[in-house]
């Protein structure tokens, strides 16, 4: 468990000792907040003051979206970067296992994303002092957000191992994030059969139902097995070295 | 070695990566059937209200029928026309989640049972209404029948049965499966009570359902649809004659049970709306059923032909009404009804079918004074516009929302099934009698509602010459004069009869423009300004479900009210005034847009004085109420007038005697009022009303002055079609209110909680535009400024402390 920490905090630090971890969070911070306040809502067609409503509603349909594209990012160098440089077989001939290694990497990827989302933490301030905001829909909004920024980072942690290749690396975890986000909406056209499953593997539908302050031991099992199912995956791709 | 090596490698891998897929797989499917849920949101927004769990724990022994089909089509046209259609992707898994939650909490009391074969034939059995999506089936004839669906929900108590089909919006099952579940208790329980009713219904249902199949069952040909093809074809025809005059017997011997249960039915009459109905309708079965077999019969065998082609046809689609008929004297035990109170020149939603000439001595009108071979058409045109409008208002606000709705004539009984009583909008006066009716009902525990209508105001009405009156100068502003108010003084709300304005947040007044021609003005367009005098109002009490998922409430030509709590009674404000509103009594209000708040050039300004406080324009009385008539005698009922309009006379002469039997209150719990400033801007819209002042001795000479009046008639109806367009978009807002009040009248405390449920207004705090900029470069700039600002502040913080190490 040790081992598991000290590799998390090497990733945070590697975050945060650079520019880069700021940057990224201003940046994020400014398009978040540009959304919530200035640009129209793209179901209402209103705006946020139009709207009147203390809602972050719209934050939290669009910030999956903007996960999409981010989360790749700060997943991408985290076994790639190693590979390419050598430095993972540094890593391999310390005291610490694969699975260490890929807990480990996953969770400095989560205390990444928690400050990410805790820098967030003004907007609803702000909007709580526009109006009566409901504290268990923000609580509910905010989980949901940290489960599916969880799968997202366990899935860019997997594409990660397999490749050496940066790039590479984003690509093919944005394109898995985008897949288990919009596949939902992909059901029609599919052979009915599969719709179920489909709609049951659907990032979206466990997302919403989180949203809307419901926490639901079927959508918290679901994201957590995937988790699961992704560390495990990366766990097997680093153990691939010993019978490639 | 080592492509042996690799192998073994790749195929533990594999296994591994299998194992893991499979369990977590396992995983969720287990966790699917055993799960909890936690509703974080402040009102429970998510999860059954105590209100849901009470219904369903109430009912012990209840049964659920499920009906989802699967598969389900990707989306479904909506059943609203104009909007997108519907995802049904886990509207199915929504329904069945919401259905375990009612189990959950009432356990073992109710069963559950998931129809899984023939879902849509069980469905259509149990009275589900099936919906089409956009696949289908080629016919043989080249047609294409869509495929059916349904997704609903039966429950089944006590012999008792609700239905909820077309369950197709997952925010409202909630509200609409408690609906059913109130209902149902309802329903059990008077159905005991009514068991009598309720059989002679079922044995008049019974007997001309066995007719109708005795007779369907004689066709030769069950598939034929056209009769008029058949009419070209004789030996066909014949052939239908044949197979009915045939099977007359046995047909008879069927159909013999009818007049016996229509007489068994009828010796309940007057107890029951619904059965009167069902054995009207039976016995109109049985009059064409009759005539059908002498037509039949008959030696002209034209007469048979169409006696066999049509004559069946009529005769069946009657007895096929019998269905609805029937199946609303079975929901009828535990009907909670809203009377509307149809006296003082109240908004009444009943159309009147009577015609105002009587049919038989139009012809001799008409000989007599040739003009009015154009005027009585137009005026039986009229009445039909008016009736068709009624019809759709109390279809579409009403029924279509769940309101069983009747109307109600304060010099009769009130029946014993209303339990409110809504009084929209009066502009005259009512009797004492009337009153007292009113008084006593509600200290006998009934609601009253009263929507205030203080003022007409006329803008852009038309003249007799059917001009539209453009000049702001012609526009007027009158008091009405109800004294419905004296009555409200007593429970502590008194109508101020001051118009109220808010010079800050009002709505719009839709006026058209016009295009002036040859032919005079034409209409153009409808334009939106902002009014004043159609107030909107953030000021709720946010505690009160009545208002509490309201955001705000526009409340066109209200009146102001002053509270007053008697001893007992609790008088609560339920939407109030803004700081800044203004309040008028002044007939001398300019009524232009844009015209009110500003100061003439010429001419003294209309008197507008500022409210002192927040001031109440719907409020709410309730607790122990005081009589208007305490310490007075009761107002003796009216004699029954005959009705110069009706060739008949009205036979419930006993219900006055009745009404003078019921001991006087002089206070009484249990009944509430709620008051509110506006009619929502529904004006009044009866035949007495538009054409008032008819008489048939007017029209009856040889002259011509009826012209005159006939444009009248006209200029009423335009003028009143104009008063409601013009506020009418406001009606949109203020649905869910009016509902809520609805429900609120008949008791259905539970339903506006859930109502209030499913929308939780949360308004924003009423800021200036530039506090918007403000707030918007704070979330913008100043938040991710401060957060880049500490990084960075912690980076050269960091370099620092390196350096000094490194030194």
């Amino acid at each position: 468990m040790r081992n598991v920490g000290a590799l998390a905090r090497r990733e945070m630090g590697f975050y945060f000792n650079s520019p880069v971890a700021y940057i990224t969070i201003t940046l994020f911070l400014v398009v978040c907040g540009v959304y919530l306040f200035s640009m129209d809502d793209i179901h209402t067609g209103r705006s946020f003051f139009e709207d009147n409503e203390a809602s972050l509603r719209k934050l939290f349909d669009v910030i999956p979206v903007i996960f999409i594209l981010i989360i790749p990012a700060i997943t991408m160098r985290l076994l790639a970067e190693e590979k390419r440089s050598g430095t993972i077989e540094l890593l391999f001939t310390m005291p610490v296992t694969d699975t260490h290694i890929a807990v480990g990497k996953f969770l400095g990827g989560l205390a990444f994303l928690a400050i990410t989302l805790l820098a967030t933490l003004p907007l609803p301030i702000i909007v709580g002092g526009l109006g009566n905001l409901d504290v268990g829909a923000l609580v509910g909004g905010y989980l949901g957000l940290l489960l599916l920024g969880s799968a997202y980072l366990a899935i860019g942690l997997m594409a990660s191992s397999w490749t050496d290749n940066q790039i590479v690396a984003y690509l093919l975890a944005a394109l898995i994030c985008a897949f288990f986000y919009a596949v939902s909406g992909m059901v029609s056209v599919v052979w009915a059969g599969a719709k179920d499953a489909l709609a049951a593997l659907s990032f979206e539908g466990h997302f919403a139902n989180i949203t809307r302050g419901v926490i639901d031991t079927r959508d918290v099992l679901f994201y957590l097995t995937f988790v699961v199912v992704a560390l495990v995956i990366t766990v097997q791709s680093l153990q691939a070295r010993n019978w490639k | 070695m080592a492509r042996t090596k690799k192998l073994a490698g790749a195929g533990n891998t594999a296994l591994v990566i299998s194992l893991t897929l499979v369990v977590a797989v396992l995983v969720n499917i287990l966790g699917g059937q055993l799960y909890g849920r936690v509703d974080l949101t402040e009102y429970g927004t998510n999860l059954l209200s105590d209100a849901s769990k009470q219904a369903v724990r109430d009912l012990d022994g209840l049964e659920i029928r499920v009906y989802i089909s699967d598969p389900m089509p990707d989306e479904i046209p909506s059943p609203q026309p104009g909007r997108p259609p519907i995802e049904t992707l886990g509207l199915g898994q929504k329904l069945k989640d919401k259905i375990e939650e009612y189990k959950a909490v009432a356990g073992s009391g109710v069963t559950v049972t998931y129809v899984s074969e023939h879902v849509v034939d069980e469905g259509k059995k149990a009275r589900l209404k099936p919906f089409k999506g956009k696949g289908g089936t080629f016919t043989e004839g080249g047609g294409i029948v869509r495929d059916e669906y349904v997704l609903g929900v039966t429950f089944n108590y006590k012999n008792a049965m609700e239905v909820y089909d077309l369950a197709l919006f997952p925010e409202v099952y909630e509200f609409e499966m408690t609906k059913r579940l109130l209902r149902l208790k309802d329903k059990a329980e008077h159905a005991i009570t009514m068991k009598d009713v309720l059989r002679a219904g079922e044995a008049v249902n019974d007997a001309v359902k066995r007719c109708v199949t005795a007779l369907e069952a004689a066709a030769p040909d069950k598939d034929d649809a056209g009769g008029a093809m058949m009419l070209l074809n004789p030996e066909d025809t014949k052939a239908k004659v044949g197979a009915y005059t045939g099977q007359k017997d046995a047909i008879s011997a069927t159909c013999s049970a009818i007049p016996e249960a229509v007489t068994a039915a009828e010796a309940h009459k007057g107890k029951n709306e619904q059965l009167d109905r069902v054995a009207l309708v039976a016995d109109a079965f049985a009059k064409n059923l009759d005539q059908f077999w002498e037509q039949i019969g008959s030696t002209d065998a034209n007469t048979a032909t169409s006696a066999a082609v049509n004559g069946v046809k009529r005769v069946l689609a009657i007895g096929h009404a019998m269905d609805g008929e029937y199946q609303d004297l079975v929901d009828s035990p535990g009907r909670r009804r809203i009377g509307f109170v149809c006296d003082a020149q109240t908004f009444c939603p009943f159309p009147d079918n009577k015609p105002l000439v009587p049919k038989e001595i139009e012809g001799a009108l008409t000989q007599k004074n040739p003009i009015l071979q154009q005027m009585l058409p137009a005026m039986g045109q009229m009445q039909q516009q008016i009736a068709g409008l009624l019809a759709q208002i109390n279809q579409g606000l009403f029924r279509a929302r769940g309101f069983d709705i009747v109307q109600i004539d304060l010099d009769d009984e009130i029946p014993d099934d209303v339990q409110s009583l809504v009084v929209f909008g009066p502009k005259g006066n009512f009797t004492d009698y009337q009153l007292y009716q009113l008084d006593q009902f509600v200290l006998g525990g009934g609601s009253l509602v009263v929507f205030l209508n203080p003022w007409n105001v006329q803008i852009q009405g038309y003249n007799t010459r059917g001009e539209p009156q453009l000049d702001p100068k012609t526009w007027k502003l009158t008091p009405n004069t109800s004294n419905i108010g004296a009555l409200l003084t007593t429970w502590g709300i008194t109508p101020t009869g001051a118009l109220v304005m808010e010079p800050d947040k009002h709505g719009d007044i839709a006026l058209m423009t016009y295009l002036q021609t040859n032919q005079g003005y034409v209409p153009f367009q409808a334009q939106q300004f902002p009014y004043p005098l159609v107030p909107t109002f953030d000021d709720l009490d946010r505690e009160d479900p009545l208002v509490r998922a309201t955001s705000t409430v526009t409340l066109p030509f209200t009146t102001a009210l002053t509270l007053a709590p008697k001893a007992g009674e609790t008088v609560t404000a339920l939407v109030k005034t803004s700081k800044s509103a203004l309040t008028t009594t002044d007939t001398a209000l300019p009524l232009e847009p844009g015209a009110q708040l500003v100061a003439p050039k010429t001419g003294p300004a209309a008197k507008l004085d500022p409210v002192a406080a927040p001031t109440a324009v719907v409020a709410v009385a309730s607790g122990t109420l005081p009589s208007h008539f305490a310490g007075k005698d009761a107002p003796v009922a009216p004699e029954k007038k005959a009705d110069p309009m009706s060739p008949e006379p009205k036979q419930d002469d006993d219900a006055v005697k009745d009404v003078v039997a019921h001991p006087k209150r002089d206070s009484g719990a249990g009944g509430r009022v709620l008051v509110v400033g506006s009619n929502l801007g529904l004006e009044p819209l009866s035949r007495d009303a538009i054409f008032a002042g008819f008489d048939l001795a007017s029209i009856s000479g040889d002259n011509f002055d009826f012209i005159e009046q006939f444009r009248q008639y006209q200029a009423n109806f335009q003028n009143w079609s104009n008063q409601v367009q013009q506020v009418q978009h406001t009606l949109g807002e203020n649905l869910q209110f009016l509902s809520n009040a609805l429900d609120w009248s008949i008791q259905r405390d539970a339903l506006v909680e859930l109502r209030a449920k499913q929308i939780i207004a949360r308004p924003l705090a009423t800021s200036a535009d530039g506090d918007h900029g403000m707030l918007q470069a704070a979330a913008v700039l100043v938040a991710p400024l401060l957060f880049l600002l500490g990084g960075l502040a912690y980076l050269l913080r960091r370099r620092s402390r390196q350096r000094r190490l490194t030194l």
